[in-house]
């Protein structure tokens, strides 16, 4: 597949073909193009996409490891489904991380691109709560904070709840006014605590958002992408 | 059990019947680059680690892929692997990130972990340390992480739990980088007992408080030790007590 490789093939893996699978596939589960619960084959994987098994497998090890994929003895990969025990763990885990970063944000404020924060935070205000926008400025939040690997584990909450967003839950109401603009504002005058406090309320109000939205989603039966799993609150 | 180190001997390994050859190999290049016996910096080439592991080079790619995404080795293109350094920027990221996580585990463990997690941390708390001897050192970090893993899992927060697991295993490379983290490694144990004490009342502010406190201290402790290990200049040492310096 990768023939072409110059020299160094041998020493280094490719990264370009199995992050093309990787980001192809993470696309795909995120979107719920494939959907929570579906079975992942490696052959018909590589056949679709044309490359060989290794940077399917590669690829797949990645998700594994995010915990996107899951390997089942004997019978292959699947896309993790989502349970409600899984949203009350992505939810309580922003709010334990968030309010830091924020908080990060605040105080090094003179090396992060506020303006343009705030352009994220306005294009979130205003669009669907958890979707693309919304992902955009936590993530660009998260960034902010310069702690990378703080930000790693963030960004993979955020992908979650993206996907959560993605089976089609329904959110019946909009986001708090202004919290977004808020929290940017704080972080902009370098207030640590302030930004520390509007994260934690954001966290909190969209979790609510979600807990209603799926409490009607699952009475009515409309997600069934959701299972309900135990409840540890 | 794990396995042989490549760094320490090549062997053939027969404990490859329970896990795959990829997740050994994972297993054993993690441990040499956590233990010290890779150095930071060190070269890592794809067709010795097969050698001295006595697998073939998939597997060999498949581990170091994964030691890629978790930070522990990096590859610069026609140049292959290297073990990570680790930076104090790194060790202070890591400290962010512990104390935010180690007290929210611990106060969820406070409302959630059973009698039997409880009484399973109380057998774990008692951590001793041994200094002076490389394997037993090894074995007070593996109780010492045995313990704090058993405090991840009784948060019954399943991601939160992984995310501890991964920073408690960057901690540990710390450990190994001499005699001065080393102490700071033992002087660790201390509050293990009182932070299950806390937990068994249930109160999950105090628990919170106390772990808090615990990392906070873990953090002084540590960054001291590094900092008087790494950043020492040489004209410090021998502007001192001249008896003090037999080199």
């Amino acid at each position: 597949m990768t023939g072409q490789g110059r020299a160094s093939a041998g020493s280094v893996p490719r990264p370009t073909t199995t992050g093309r699978v990787y980001d192809r596939l993470k696309h795909d589960i995120l979107t719920c193009a494939l959907h929570p619960g579906a079975v992942v084959n490696e052959v018909h994987l590589s056949t679709a996409l044309g490359v060989s098994k290794t940077p399917v497998r590669e690829a797949l090890a990645m998700l594994v490891d995010e915990g996107f994929v899951i390997v089942e003895p004997r019978r292959g990969y699947r896309v993790r489904d989502i349970t409600l025990a899984d949203v009350q763990e992505i939810f309580h885990l922003r709010t334990v991380l968030e309010p830091g970063a924020a908080a990060f944000a605040a105080r090094r404020y003179d090396a992060i691109d506020v303006r343009s924060l705030q352009r994220m935070a306005a294009g979130a205000a205003s669009a669907t709560p958890f979707g693309t926008a919304d992902r955009a400025f936590h993530t660009a939040l998260a960034d902010a904070s310069g702690n990378a690997r703080l930000a790693l584990l963030l960004h993979r909450l955020l992908e979650e709840v993206y996907r959560l967003h993605m089976t089609g839950l329904v959110i019946a109401a909009p986001h708090a006014p202004r919290l977004h603009q808020d929290l940017v504002a704080a972080i902009g005058q370098g207030d640590a605590d302030r930004a520390h406090d509007i994260a934690a309320r954001q966290v909190e109000l969209d979790r609510k958002l979600v807990m209603d939205a799926l409490a009607i989603a699952m009475t009515s039966g409309s997600t069934p992408s959701v299972r309900v799993g135990i409840v540890p609150h | 059990v794990s396995a042989k180190s490549p760094f320490a001997s090549a062997s053939t390994d027969d404990h490859g019947a329970i896990h795959s050859s990829a997740h050994v190999a994972y297993a054993a290049l993690k441990r040499d680059i956590v233990t010290g016996r890779a150095r930071p910096g060190a070269a890592l080439h794809e067709g010795e680690l097969a050698a001295a592991l006595a697998v073939s080079k998939t597997p060999i790619r498949e581990a170091l892929g994964r030691l890629v995404r978790e930070g522990y080795v990096d590859v610069r293109p026609r140049k292959g692997y290297r073990v990570t350094d680790l930076t104090l920027a790194d060790v202070a990221e890591l400290f962010a990130i512990r104390e935010m996580l180690e007290p929210a585990a611990v106060a969820s463990a406070a409302r959630h972990a059973s009698p039997g997690q409880v009484e399973r941390l109380w057998d774990l708390a008692p951590v001793s340390y041994d200094t002076e001897d490389d394997d037993a050192f090894e074995r007070s970090v593996a109780a010492d992480r045995r313990f704090h893993l058993a405090l991840a899992d009784a948060s019954g927060n399943g991601r939160l739990a992984v995310a501890l697991r991964s920073l408690l295993e960057a901690f540990e490379r710390l450990y190994f980088m001499g005699p001065r983290l080393r102490q700071a490694a033992a002087e660790e144990t201390v509050g293990h007992q009182a932070l299950v004490d806390v937990l068994r009342n249930g109160d999950a502010e105090a628990a919170r408080a106390v772990a808090d406190l615990h990392a906070r201290l873990d953090r002084e402790r540590v960054m001291t030790a590094l900092l008087a290990a790494g950043l020492e200049p040489p004209v410090a040492r021998s502007a001192r007590d001249a008896s003090d310096t037999s080199r």
